[in-house]
């Protein structure tokens, strides 16, 4: 059985952290409505990259968040649009909108009228700041929060300025927020009886999340620098240019000191009593990259590789993720696999990383069309007759 | 200082408050004790093999 069978959540939310969270709760088994607008749909169903097969075109940008959803489209600016919205809400465990503060009390869809209909129901709120405080009505995006916490600060190359990673790391890990929160909810709804409203931030979010850096200003009242891929407080770890160009990540404990100085052929710098604790080569960092950066220089990082791996220094290539998914674990851990589009096809996605036992393993499921279930939950779920539903779509509702 | 609250379960649940880390085994007796009903032999025991 799938963890989170017989669970239903609403996802009234569009685009990246709440939907990202509802699709780690659709493939833990849970069956994800998601309300849509009529026609439009969420707004990431047009985002780039568009994937297109078979002469068929969508957005790979929504396919990564929207797995294993049914798609339900609503007018919530529809009266009648809302009272179908509050019929789901009764028979629905739990809802994540991500709408502006005060948007839903315009749609009669708020917490106070939600709790109203359904004592036991969970809600959570995503919005960037809050519901309240200062910047409650303020709006942002990934890279705001990212900005506005620290993150961008703390990161980048010594003596350049900011860099963003990567990745949207501010909306994904507030869908893992989002997640343990609904979760956590949901968990103290089955022990009291009743549902609860979560306020989440997308900046608190990231606040939260701040823990090591945090620690050195609380301990040390100290600003972080920017250090690249070099760490505050543990040398040597850091990216290594190797003679091929390719960069190799080490990060090293006392106990490596010494196994990765023999291996890269440092004998003085594995032999000096000065450098035998992680305090002593931070306060000697620049002695002790010099050191690495020239030996490494010398390898290859497949040589890099053999060497560190003989004596079980931590290490790994610096992969561009084509490396990443033709990678011989990461394909043995099926971390990657596909689905079927009715439209397109088989198109790959990365599945959820747990592999339980005892519990059936989530399966990577496909991402709804826009509207494809509306008929179905309206009949079935909601007991809506044929005509009823005609009414509806006649006049724009759905 | 402190951090902020990250969820804010105004209705219902608890708000989550922040906690303090514990100390090295500071519960390690009242767990042996109270959870596993361990008698203070047998915690005295483990203790001198060297066990907790």
């Amino acid at each position: 059985m799938p963890p989170l069978q017989g669970l239903r959540v609403l996802d009234l939310a569009r685009v990246l952290a709440c939907p990202f969270s509802a699709m780690i709760l659709a493939e833990l088994g849970a069956e994800v409505i998601k309300v849509e607008q009529p026609g439009s749909g969420d707004e990431s169903r047009t985002y780039e990259p568009v994937a297109e097969r078979n002469g068929q075109r969508d957005s790979a940008y929504f396919f990564a968040c929207n797995r294993g959803k049914r798609s339900v489209t609503v007018n919530l600016r529809h009266k009648d649009g809302q009272a179908l919205v509050r019929d789901l809400i009764r028979h629905c465990d739990a809802v994540v909108e991500n709408f502006p503060t005060g948007t839903l009390n315009r749609y009669g869809l708020d917490w106070e009228a939600l709790r109203a209909i359904n004592p036991r129901l969970v809600m959570l709120s995503c919005t960037g700041f809050g519901q309240t405080g200062p910047y409650a009505r303020r709006k942002g995006y990934d890279t705001v929060f990212q900005a506005m916490s620290g993150l961008l600060a703390l990161t980048g190359e010594r003596g350049g300025g900011p860099v963003k990673p990567g990745l949207p790391i501010a909306d994904l890990t507030s869908g893992l927020w989002i997640t343990i929160g609904l979760l956590a909810a949901l968990r103290g709804r089955d022990a009291t009886g009743q549902g609860a409203y979560i306020d989440f931030s997308m900046l608190d979010g990231q606040v939260a999340l701040l823990t090591s850096a945090a620690a050195r200003f609380f301990a040390l009242n100290e600003v972080p620098p920017r250090l690249g891929t070099e760490h505050p407080g543990r040398v040597p770890t850091a990216s290594f240019k190797c003679s091929d160009g390719r960069f190799l990540h080490i990060t090293c404990s006392d106990q490596h000191w010494a196994p990765l100085c023999r291996a890269l052929g440092l004998a003085d710098l594995g032999a000096d009593p000065a450098l035998q604790a992680n305090a002593e080569r931070v306060a000697q960092r620049e002695r002790v990259m010099a050191g690495i950066t020239a030996a490494m220089a010398k390898l290859t990082r497949a040589e890099a590789v053999a060497l560190l791996d003989a004596v079980a220094v931590p290490n790994g290539p610096v992969l561009t993720i084509d490396e990443t998914f033709a990678d011989p674990h990461v394909q043995a851990r099926g971390s990657v696999g596909e689905f079927t589009h009715p439209l397109l096809g088989a198109f790959p996605a990365l599945r959820l990383p747990y592999r339980f036992d005892g519990l059936a393993d989530p399966e990577i499921q496909r991402p709804p069309l826009l509207g494809e279930d509306t008929e179905a939950v309206l009949r079935d779920l909601l007991r809506y007759s044929q005509a009823q539903i005609e009414t509806l779509r006649a006049e724009g509702a759905i | 200082m402190t951090d902020a609250v990250l969820y804010e379960c105004n209705d219902g649940l608890a708000d989550p408050e922040i906690q303090r880390p514990p100390l090295l085994g500071e519960d390690t007796e009242a767990v042996l004790r109270d959870l596993l009903q361990y008698s203070p032999a047998q915690i005295e025991t483990l203790r001198a093999e060297g066990a907790i």
